[in-house]
Order: C-alpha cells, then sequence, then structure tokens
C-alpha cells in the first residue's frame, strides 16, 4: 500500500488510481476510472446547486469524557460540511478524537462516562441534537450507516450474519422476513461474497476478516443510508485486503450515491479516497481542505508531519523512517496555547501564549490552525 | 476508547515503574467490598487464634450458677454472657469462636491440601500432555460425576473408627476428606493456565536459548499461574467451610463437645421456637464468614486478572 | 453432533464402572456389616453368620462384586438389608419422585429467577434494582441450605404459620423446601449473570447494534442475552451437581420422603445395596446433566462444535 503513495499523491485528483494495487499496469483502466471521477464531480457539481443545504453541518461540537483523572475534551468545537454524496476524510492519530467526532455524529458515546457538552449537528436538514432518542433511533441504521475498525468483534458471534443483515432492513423498511432475507442476499453479493445465499446461515467465526468488514459493509447499507460512517475500516486487515475493501466502499457510495466519512490514520488511504480531508489534533481540527490543495500544499507544521512520515519508494534503504517527536498532548487540561506547539520545530512564543483559530489560506476552502504559515504575519516557508 | 488510551498512555509514563503486584494491590484497596471481606476474615482468624484466651469460659464449660438460679439458659445479655448460654449452660460466644476455629482450620488445611495435590500435578499434566494429561482428565472426569457430598460422607464414616478418625477432635478426617474432592479444580485450572502459557513467546523464548523445562515451569509457568490460582484458592474457601458445617449438621465432625458453627445450628434448630438466640447467632457467624471470604475472593479475581471478571 | 453425544453416552459406562467400585470397595473397608451394627437389638453371633451367608456377605469381595454387578444387569439391585421386606428398587421407584420434583423445582427456580434478576440488575447498573439483586445474592451466599431451611420453618411455619413445617403432600408443602434448596442458586446464577451482561454491555457488536438503530429491548433481548448466557451455563452443571447432592439435608429437615435422607441412613447402617445404588444413581444423573449442558452450550454459541 505505502509503495504506491508518492503516485497517489501527484495523481489524488483521481480517487481510483489508490485502490487499484497495480494501476500502472492497467493505464486504460485508470483513466476511464478517473473520467468517471470527473463526471461524478460535476454532478456533484449540479447537486449542490439544486440543495443549498447540504447533508451534514456540524457547528462548534464538544465531547468530554469524565474520567476519574479529569474532564477530557476529546472532541473541542469541531465544526465541519458534507455535502451530499461527498467523501470526506478524517485523518490523524490515534487518540485525536476523530473516532469520538464519528460516534458523536449519531449520538452513541458512551455516556457515561462521555457527553456531547455543546454543538449543532443538523443532517440532512435536522436537527440531531435536538431529536427524541425515538427519533434518533430511527436515523442510525436508517440513514446513517456505521462501518466499525475491527470485524472481528463488532459482529455479534451468536447471530447469523444472514440475520444481522437482515434484521435493520426489517425494522427500518418494514419488509417481510422473506423480502429482509432477499435483500440481505443481494447485499451480500453486491459486497462480494460468493455463494451468498449460502453462506445466510454461517457465523461471523466461519469469515475471514476481510470477509467479515464485506458482512459489516453490507449491515450498514442495508438501508441504503445517505451517509456513511467509516471508522477506520481497514486498519485491522491485512493490506492487500485493505485495497479491496476500500475499493468497494468506493464503488458502492458511488453506485448508492452515499456520502461517506472516512476516518483514517493513513493519508495515503484518505488521499486515495476523498473529495476533502480533515486534519485532527488532540481534538481539533488543525487543517481542512480539498485533498488535492492540502496534500500538494499543506499549511500546518503537523500535516507535514504526517506527510513526512510515510515511508517513500524513491528513498534511499536505510534511511531513517522520519517520525513526528514528541507524545500528543494530555487532553484533560485547558490550554491557551497551540495544541502542537510543544511538539512544533517552528514554534515561536505566540504558539504557546494564544492559541490560534482556523483561518484562510490559498482558497477559501482551505483553513489551516496555525499562526506560523498564517498569509502576512506568518514565518514559516 | 481511543481518547482514554492517551491518558493512560500519560499515566503509564508519568509514574514510578510499578510491578504487576502493586498493580493489583492498587485495585484491591480499591474495591470496598473486598476490604470489608479482608478485615472480617482477618477478624475471623484473629478470634479463631486468641479467642480462647480472651472468653472468661471455655467453649465446654456450663455455668453451674446459672444452671442452678435459673434452671434455664441465660438470653443474650443476661447473667455475664454476652451472647447467652445454651441449654446446658455453656457460653455461647465462646463456643462460637471455637467454631470459628473449626472454620478457619478447615478454610487452611483443605486448601493446603488442594494446593499441595492440585498444582503440582495440574502443572504436570499441563506441561508434559500426553499421557499424564490424558490420565487427569479421566481421573477429573470421574471426580465430576461422583456425588461429593456423599463421597465425603462415605470416607469419613470409614475411618472415623481409625486413629486417623480421631486426630484432631475427629476434624483432620473430614479435612483430607473435603480436600480430596475439592483439588480437582485446582487441577484443572493449573493445568489449562500451562497450557496457554506454554504457548507464549516468552517460553519460546526460554526453550529457545536452552532453559531446562524444570526452570521454565518453576521460573515463567508458575509465577504467572499464580494470580489464578489465589483467586480459585480463596474462592474454594466458602465451599470448604459450607462442607465442613453441613457435614456437622448431619452430625459427622467434631466430636462433643466441641462445636462446629454446623453443630451449633443443629442445635439451635431444636430449641428454635423458645430459644431463637441459638439458632440465629450462629447462622449470623456463618454468613459472615461466607460472605467475606466470597467478597474477598472476587476482589482478587478482579485485582489480579481483570480479564477474568465475570467468570471463574 | 449425534457422535458426540452418543460418545459421552458410552463414555457413562467407564465412569459408572469406576465409581461403583469405589464405592464398593470403601463401604466394606468400613468396619462392621449391616448386622453386626443393630444398636437397639444385637443379633446373636449365630444368627448373625447365618444372615450374612444368606445374603453372600461372606464371599471375597471379588465375587461379591461381581454378583452385584450380575444382578444389578438384570435390573435387580437386591434387598435392603435394614428395611425389613423391601428391595433396594423399590426404595429407589417409591422415593426418588419427591427427590426429583424438588431438585428440579430448584434448579429452575434458580434459572428463573437468577438470570432475569442479574440482567436487570446489569441494565440498571447501581439503581435500586441492582441493589435488591445484590441483597438477594448476598442473602443466597451467606446462608447455606441447611441454615436457610431451618430459618424459613422459624418464620414461616413456627411464627407466621403460613406453610406446612414437614411433608411432600401438595404445592403448599413445596414452598420452603423448594426455596430453602434454590437460594445459593439464585444467588450464584444472578452474580454471574450480571457479571456477564455488564462485560457484555461493551463489546463492539453491542455498539454495531445500536449504531443499526434497533429497539433498546431488541438490542439486550438478541444481541446480549444470548452472549451474556455463555459464561453462565457453565457453572450450570456444577450448581445442578451441587442441589442433587445437597438435596439430601433439605429433605431431612423438612422430613420430605427422597432419596436423599435414605443415603445418610444407609452408610451408618452399612446397607450396603441402597449405598450403591443411591451413589450410582446420582453419578448417572449428573453425568447427563453435565452432557445437556454442554449440548446447550453448543447450541448457545455457534463456535463451540463438538467432535
Amino acid at each position: 500500500m505505502t509503495a504506491t503513495d508518492d503516485d497517489r499523491r501527484v495523481e489524488a485528483g483521481s480517487p481510483a488510481v489508490a485502490e487499484l494495487p497495480d494501476a500502472q499496469k492497467l493505464p486504460e483502466a485508470v483513466s476511464l476510472e478517473t473520467e468517471e471521477g470527473r463526471r461524478l464531480a460535476s454532478q456533484l457539481a449540479d447537486e449542490k446547486a439544486r440543495h443549498a443545504r447540504k447533508l451534514l453541518e456540524v457547528r462548534d461540537l464538544s465531547t468530554r469524557f469524565y474520567t476519574k483523572d479529569g474532564e477530557v475534551r476529546a472532541v473541542d468545537r469541531v465544526s465541519f460540511e458534507l455535502d451530499y454524496g461527498e467523501t470526506l476524510g478524517l485523518v490523524g492519530e490515534s487518540g485525536c478524537g476523530k473516532s469520538v467526532t464519528a460516534l458523536s455524529l449519531t449520538r452513541l458515546v458512551p455516556d457515561p462516562p462521555g457527553k456531547i457538552v455543546s454543538g449543532e449537528i443538523l443532517f440532512d436538514g435536522v436537527d440531531v441534537m435536538k431529536l427524541s432518542n425515538e427519533e434518533m433511533r430511527l436515523l442510525r441504521g436508517k440513514r446513517i450507516g456505521f462501518i466499525f475498525q475491527d470485524p472481528m468483534t463488532s459482529l455479534n458471534p451468536t447471530l447469523s450474519i444472514g440475520f444481522q443483515i437482515a434484521e435493520s432492513a426489517r425494522l427500518h423498511l418494514g419488509l417481510s422476513n422473506r423480502a429482509a432475507n432477499d435483500r440481505a442476499v443481494e447485499l451480500l453479493s453486491k459486497v462480494g461474497i460468493p455463494r451468498a445465499r449460502d453462506r445466510m446461515g454461517d457465523y461471523p467465526h466461519q469469515f475471514s476478516g476481510g470477509m467479515r468488514q464485506r458482512v459489516m459493509i453490507a449491515i450498514a447499507l442495508a438501508c441504503d443510508p445517505m451517509l456513511l460512517l467509516a471508522d477506520e475500516p481497514t486498519t485491522a486487515l491485512d493490506v492487500t485486503i485493505q485495497a479491496q475493501i476500500l475499493e468497494l466502499i468506493r464503488s458502492l457510495s458511488e453506485e448508492f450515491g452515499t456520502a461517506v466519512i472516512l476516518i483514517t490514520h493513513d493519508l495515503g488511504i484518505a488521499a486515495g479516497m476523498c473529495h476533502r480531508v480533515n486534519v485532527m489534533y488532540a481534538g481539533q481540527i488543525v487543517e481542512t481542505g480539498v485533498t488535492d490543495d492540502l496534500f500538494d500544499n499543506p499549511q500546518m507544521p503537523y500535516a507535514w508531519g504526517l506527510l513526512d512520515s510515510l515511508p517513500r519508494l524513491d528513498e534511499q534503504r536505510g534511511a531513517k523512517l522520519r517520525t513526528i517527536e514528541g507524545m500528543p498532548p494530555d487532553l484533560l487540561s485547558r490550554v491557551e496555547e497551540c495544541r502542537f506547539s510543544p511538539r512544533c520545530p517552528y514554534s515561536r512564543d505566540i504558539c504557546h501564549a494564544e492559541e490560534p483559530e482556523l483561518s484562510e489560506r490559498d482558497s477559501p476552502e482551505h483553513l489551516a490552525r496555525c499562526f506560523g504559515t498564517e498569509p502576512g504575519r506568518g514565518w514559516i516557508q | 476508547m481511543a481518547v482514554e488510551s492517551t491518558t493512560i498512555d500519560r499515566k503509564i509514563a508519568e509514574r514510578p515503574p510499578a510491578s504487576l503486584w502493586r498493580d493489583a494491590l492498587e485495585r484491591l484497596l480499591k474495591n470496598r467490598l473486598a476490604i470489608l471481606g479482608g478485615i472480617i476474615v482477618i477478624l475471623f482468624v484473629l478470634l479463631a487464634i486468641f479467642g480462647p484466651f480472651i472468653t472468661p469460659y471455655g467453649y465446654a464449660e456450663t455455668d453451674t450458677d446459672l444452671i442452678r438460679q435459673t434452671r434455664g439458659p441465660a438470653n443474650p445479655g443476661e447473667s455475664g454472657h454476652l451472647l447467652g448460654t445454651d441449654i446446658l449452660g455453656r457460653d455461647l460466644l465462646s463456643r462460637i469462636m471455637d467454631g470459628a476455629r473449626i472454620s478457619m482450620t478447615v478454610a487452611l488445611v483443605v486448601q493446603a491440601t488442594v494446593l499441595l495435590i492440585g498444582v503440582p500435578i495440574g502443572a504436570l499434566a499441563g506441561w508434559f500432555g500426553g499421557r499424564v494429561d490424558n490420565l487427569l482428565m479421566r481421573l477429573t472426569d470421574i471426580t465430576y460425576a461422583f456425588p461429593d457430598l456423599l463421597f465425603i460422607i462415605l470416607l469419613t464414616v470409614v475411618f472415623k473408627d481409625t486413629w486417623f478418625g480421631g486426630a484432631v477432635d475427629g476434624l483432620l478426617l473430614v479435612f483430607v476428606a473435603i480436600g480430596i474432592v475439592s483439588w480437582v479444580g485446582v487441577a484443572r485450572l493449573v493445568r489449562g493456565q500451562m497450557l496457554s502459557l506454554k504457548e507464549t513467546e516468552y517460553v519460546e523464548a526460554a526453550r529457545a536459548i536452552g532453559v531446562p523445562d524444570r526452570k521454565i515451569v518453576t521460573r515463567h509457568l508458575l509465577p504467572n499461574a499464580i494470580g489464578p490460582i489465589i483467586v480459585a484458592v480463596t474462592l474454594g474457601i466458602p465451599g470448604a467451610i459450607l462442607a465442613e458445617a453441613l457435614l456437622a449438621f448431619i452430625g459427622i465432625g467434631a466430636n462433643v463437645p466441641r462445636a462446629s458453627w454446623g453443630t451449633l445450628i443443629t442445635e439451635g434448630q431444636i430449641w428454635m421456637s423458645s430459644e431463637p438466640h441459638l439458632l440465629i447467632f450462629p447462622a449470623i457467624a456463618i454468613a459472615l464468614a461466607l460472605l467475606s471470604f466470597t467478597f474477598l475472593g472476587d476482589g482478587l479475581r478482579d485485582a489480579l486478572d481483570p480479564k477474568l471478571k465475570g467468570k471463574q | 453432533m449425534t457422535t458426540y453425544i452418543i460418545r459421552r453416552v458410552l463414555w457413562l459406562i467407564p465412569v459408572v464402572f469406576v465409581v461403583s467400585v469405589i464405592t464398593f470397595l470403601l463401604m466394606h473397608a468400613a468396619p462392621g456389616t449391616p448386622f453386626q451394627l443393630n444398636p437397639d437389638r444385637p443379633l446373636p453371633p449365630q444368627v448373625i453368620e447365618r444372615l450374612e451367608d444368606q445374603f453372600g456377605l461372606n464371599e471375597p469381595i471379588h465375587i461379591q462384586y461381581i454378583n452385584w454387578v450380575g444382578n444389578m444387569l438384570q435390573g435387580d439391585l437386591g434387598p435392603s438389608y435394614r428395611i425389613r421386606g423391601r428391595g433396594v428398587s423399590e426404595i429407589i421407584t417409591d422415593n426418588m419422585w419427591a427427590s426429583i420434583q424438588l431438585g428440579s423445582m430448584a434448579f429452575g427456580l434458580a434459572v428463573i429467577l437468577g438470570i432475569p434478576l442479574g440482567v436487570i440488575a446489569a441494565l440498571r447498573q447501581n439503581k435500586w434494582p441492582d441493589y435488591l439483586s445484590t441483597f438477594i445474592s448476598v442473602i443466597g451466599i451467606a446462608t447455606p441450605s441447611f441454615v436457610l431451611a431451618v430459618l424459613l420453618v422459624l418464620i414461616f411455619s413456627v411464627t407466621l404459620h403460613w406453610f406446612p413445617t414437614s411433608g411432600w403432600r401438595g404445592p403448599e408443602y413445596w414452598v420452603l423446601p423448594v426455596t430453602a434448596l434454590s437460594g445459593y442458586g439464585i444467588a450464584q446464577v444472578a452474580r454471574y449473570t450480571r457479571a456477564s451482561m455488564l462485560e457484555v454491555t461493551r463489546r463492539d457488536y453491542v455498539r454495531t447494534a445500536q449504531s443499526k438503530g434497533l429497539k433498546e429491548r431488541s438490542i439486550v433481548t438478541v444481541h446480549m442475552l444470548r452472549n451474556a448466557f455463555i459464561p453462565v451455563v457453565t457453572i450450570l452443571g456444577p450448581l445442578l451437581a451441587g442441589l442433587v447432592t445437597g438435596s439430601f439435608v433439605v429433605e431431612s429437615v423438612f422430613a420430605i420422603p427422597g432419596i436423599g435422607r435414605f443415603f445418610v441412613d444407609a452408610i451408618f447402617q452399612r446397607d450396603y445395596g441402597l449405598i450403591m445404588a443411591v451413589t450410582l444413581l446420582y453419578a448417572v444423573l449428573i453425568a447427563v446433566m453435565n452432557l445437556v449442558v454442554d449440548v446447550a452450550y453448543a447450541w448457545i454459541d455457534p463456535r463451540i462444535r463438538y467432535s
């Protein structure tokens, strides 16, 4: 996977390239895929014009965990938007709050110890925070599908996979048992499980990790949701399987017109899959932009660090892997400084004295939270 | 949860390196029920050791003045008897203390037997596998099939009239009989631990550098299995106390005039309508002992092996 | 599965054989024969000898054992040496019913009450249902069946006169003995169920179920309960064995005409045939129950496949 990262960065505009492991051997396939990607992009633009509103608007979302050591600010005033059918990446180190952000969107943060303390979430024009629990339940599974990180533990070991897929279709779509089963078979074959009808009665332990993640995707897509939350969907899988699963998510989301929030710590994956990317650090969004802009011209030392720590093919053998020095900060304390400043090689006094806000960079869509790269007063070249 | 891992990492980074045991102790001290259980266990042990020296009455001593005056037992608080006396004018508190002696000895001797038999056999079976293991497993199957209380009764009846049956007021026999049926559980546990630990990388490593088998078992395997063993032994104690009391209740066990709690409850049952204190106080004693050992055992389990929570 | 069950049933044969040999040897190792140990009315030595001859008690022990096995295989469990004029088979069949009723009702009560108590306690953790359930568990663990039996008699029979003190003649006679015998079981099942439910609550697949927008009730009943049962099932085998063998104390407190109370008397009186029959009956019962539990285990957890 990592071997092709460089190519991917160059052609980041064409999401398809990244998922095909042997992309270079199949140039015609690539160009075809790329054209389709372009067509989709223009379609998106049309839709955008039609819809004045976004699929998802998140404003000042804060989620905290109340532990015995104190209050952990897992998600801190996070704001972002998502278009219908768009794929957004949420990228960052583990513990930066990306999973909690996703759980917060569907109000699935375990309470206690977690609690959404403030913010507004508009999903398809509906204010999620104002929904009753019952209304919220109708949103989950039906409008918003979830894919979790570890397919080994996320499926119920005592229920057949057929049941687990058909269950929400029966509940949310009001299908009869037979219709729900047919739908489950259809979904299973769609996610690439051979002999789908025969395998309906099988249990999760009878499938490999990759196959289980396919089942998980079938569950998430059972009710044809408008939004798919994919929380590190390939982290627990073999590299070769990763590419297949990502391609599956991408092609199905295109086919169904499903918007995707892809949570990952792998920038290569984000570059290949996403239209836009949010970089998160210590519970905040520190940089956001269209994938090309962000990867071509990152505006935050942390993002540079992330990009730099990817191993590259053109590198000399034996060269030391670059890492970001230090550890992510303690989310317990309330700090009046740039969260990244203790680890930042470019930090100056102002970084330790004041907390930067997200500010515009080369385009209105490209924002970063850094004094050093702020146009006009920044000092980092 | 990803968020928590950050704080945990930080904590690990900041605090001084603590051993596994220290960690476990910290967790145990935070468990209020376990601490309460531990304190009561210690009180019972102290009572068992020093009780007879504190009380002004012997457990078999009849308060003749009392009997002469009232021609009946004292109620709690009367005539200098805190918990009253039984029908024969014997101080109930002293008898309960002697009962504590019996119960605590049962706990000790039975679990010692269990450790002495169960751990070596379990370790051998787990380490060598094959025929030894097969034999152990078949033995376990049979012991499981044997109605163990009936076996204990049979054993005690058989040896009742030998020197062995008479030793320590007839108690030694009871202890050993209970121990013989109890060791299998620990043997199975140790075997299971051995089997899983045998596959770990550090044992592979030790083997690879040529550490002799005996040393691997004693240095690497047993120390790692010790947590679950402690838990199993502690949680086995209420069972042993219960078995002894049950035997005493049906008339097997301590010879008169010694009084196991089970015996006291039998006596209490006879007089329960007129002298309920004879039933209530021994019942409270046995309840406290069973509860405190159970709470302590639960606490130890949660402290020593958080993964085991809810199992065992 | 079928082959597994057949193998387990066949495995009963050696188990029963070994159990019977051990019991037989121990029994005969105990000093005294049934006829020498008559406290009320010592028999003259010639009479004892004639009786022992008549019942084959003077034969070498292995011959006695073989005779016993031969008779047993023909369905003849022999006479009772102490209960005049009655065969062992007759005693067993006459008294088995009460014991089985008592044991199965106590086991059923332990499961039917213990599981909901544990589930409710886990779902309402640290709220009053949890405390109520914990209170019941504490009582169950702290009071052994014989203590509970005696206390129940003291409170509900002697003081309140709600239930009869002894006998086994109808539902009102069942209440106290069944409660006394099942107290410990209820407590254990509730404790394990609660712990196991709390454990399951944190599992990823429960989060998946929530993310599917399922109703709270179906998350609990469909997704959690089955998984939570898995560790609980493992304690049901030993629990049942404990109930079966422990029932004789309750039987004796309430004077229930069951097998249990014969057993203790039979040992003290060296009523060889009766001892053997009761031990083997219990052994087979426990083994069959363990098999049932293991099969239930495979039924609940599809990952388990016996072969």
